[in-house]
């Protein structure tokens, strides 16, 4: 039953975001998932995690039928979020191994270049002011097929809203390609929450999680269970 | 007798404010200073860990986690020369050591990748992603590494107007570190902290003249490369020159309107 008044039921819909939240064939964990249930769960709360596709997500959030959805960057669709965002993502490049370019802020060595971009990103002015080519990406799957294009090397490098979804040592694929990111172009992912929620229940939650996060923040707890691989 | 009571009282009541202030002055400077001890500790062990870094496959265990913590602290130690290392549970304090586990974190992949032979994990680039995550931690404290404005090679590490008066008068008066309790930040009055860093020989590498770049090395004169391997041209810089800053600010929440 969704969390319309004070009810302690919570149904919160995630994005695959890995390594944060991992969508298998038999369920979703990863660590954002842990830290959420290890929050609510100290206050009672009974949770259920229900996996979503980002649009299908929004649209199930702004209905009411999920009271929470996560992780998700800002966006004109949702009006609600919780008051500081889970984590943080940076924007990169995406490179085969041997062509791998460490440092983005040198961009002489991004001339010439053929770079693909996934349709409708907003590029990081790092990018747009260099003389690379910018080859956009149509079409479904955008990324699936970026890194097929990368891997075919039909192109030198491909932009990456988030590249620790694939490049991170928990993924097979950064044995084929390594990343670096646009320092500085960081976008908070949130934890939006329903319109219908009520105002004291979005206000008790918020209070549950900026204490939470004044505890230890999801980012420091992801980096230990890293530590703890 | 009652008098005398009274202004005894109005006394102690004029001087509390003052000395509270006061304090509070000296307890922000001495905060201000540990954090920039910190980050330079922090870049000073990045530096010095390059050929580990960069290494393909040797154990890299110390980079990362408590280990990374108590490298920091080691050489916190040493370079300042003390036997203690600030208070951990100083909010600014704790959170600026978990960003730095953090940021480790984000690197791993990149540090662990065999396949990679210069990672780029440079002590300008670990002080970034340090300033960039600590900034938004909502603690009204933010820490830089900067320069001169036509010294920086990224715009984000460009000084704003306080620093670059700070910077001029550390280089003027020679001086070891500046502190205003009341400089501004983004229009507010904040309590802004600076001190330089010093050049030594392995900032040439990269930021002296192509004799220095160890990739001419062994190479004919006419055959040597004018950029540095991290893509960037190198700027004839000598050791006597102006290394950088490290700037810290403590800003008002409230003011600013961020969030805590």
């Amino acid at each position: 039953m969704p969390f319309y008044g004070l009810s302690k039921t919570l149904k919160i819909g995630v994005i695959e975001y890995p390594p944060h939240v991992i969508a298998s064939k038999s369920k979703i964990h990863g660590p954002a998932l842990s830290y959420i249930k290890g929050m609510l769960n100290k206050h009672s709360y009974n949770i259920r995690f229900v996996y979503l596709p980002t649009k299908r997500g929004i649209v199930e959030l702004n209905k009411g039928s999920i009271d929470l959805l996560l992780p998700i960057s800002k966006t004109a669709e949702i009006s609600h979020y919780l008051s500081r965002p889970l984590f943080h993502s940076v924007p990169g490049l995406c490179f085969n191994k041997k062509d791998f370019i460490p440092i983005l802020s040198s961009t002489d060595r991004l001339d010439r270049l053929i770079i693909g971009v996934p349709a409708g990103v907003t590029l990081p002015s790092a990018l747009t002011e260099s003389n690379a080519i910018i080859k956009i990406i149509e079409g479904s799957d955008v990324l699936s097929r970026g890194i097929s294009l990368l891997l075919k090397k039909r192109i030198d490098s491909l932009y990456y809203p988030s590249p620790i979804n694939i490049y991170h040592y928990t993924n097979p694929l950064s044995n084929q390609v390594a990343c670096s990111y646009f320092y500085g172009y960081s976008t908070g992912l949130q934890i939006a929450t329903s319109p219908l929620m009520s105002h004291e229940a979005k206000l008790k939650l918020d209070n549950i999680y900026m204490n939470y996060l004044n505890k230890e923040t999801y980012e420091f707890y992801f980096a230990k269970q890293g530590n703890d691989n | 007798m009652i008098i005398k009571y009274f202004i005894s009282l109005l006394i102690l009541l004029l001087i509390l404010p003052l000395s509270t202030l006061a304090l509070g002055n000296t307890s922000k400077k001495q905060e201000i200073q540990e954090i920039a001890k910190i980050y330079s500790a922090s870049m000073q062990y990045i530096f010095k860990q390059q050929t580990l870094i960069n290494h393909q496959s040797q154990d890299k265990e110390v980079l990362f986690g408590n280990k990374f913590i108590d490298k920091i602290k080691l050489t916190y130690k040493k370079k300042f020369n003390t036997s203690s290392f600030p208070d951990e549970n100083k909010l600014t304090i704790k959170v600026l050591l978990e960003v730095m586990v953090e940021v480790m974190e984000d690197n791993k992949t990149l540090l662990l990748d065999e396949d990679i032979k210069f990672k780029g994990f440079i002590p300008a680039i670990f002080a970034f992603q340090i300033s960039e995550k600590y900034s938004k931690k909502g603690i009204g404290l933010k820490v830089k590494f900067t320069n001169e404005l036509d010294r920086v090679r990224n715009k984000f590490n460009s000084p704003d107007s306080w620093e670059i008066a700070a910077i001029g008068k550390l280089k003027q008066q020679a001086l070891s570190e500046f502190y205003d309790p009341k400089g501004f930040y983004k229009g507010s009055e904040s309590f802004r902290y600076i001190i330089p860093v010093t050049m030594s020989p392995m900032c040439l590498t990269c930021h002296g003249t192509p004799e220095n770049n160890p990739e001419n090395l062994n190479r004919p004169i006419n055959k040597w490369t004018l950029f540095d391997k991290t893509g960037f041209k190198m700027e004839h810089w000598k050791l006597t020159d102006f290394g950088g800053a490290i700037s810290v600010t403590i800003y008002n929440l409230d003011t600013l309107g961020e969030a805590h």
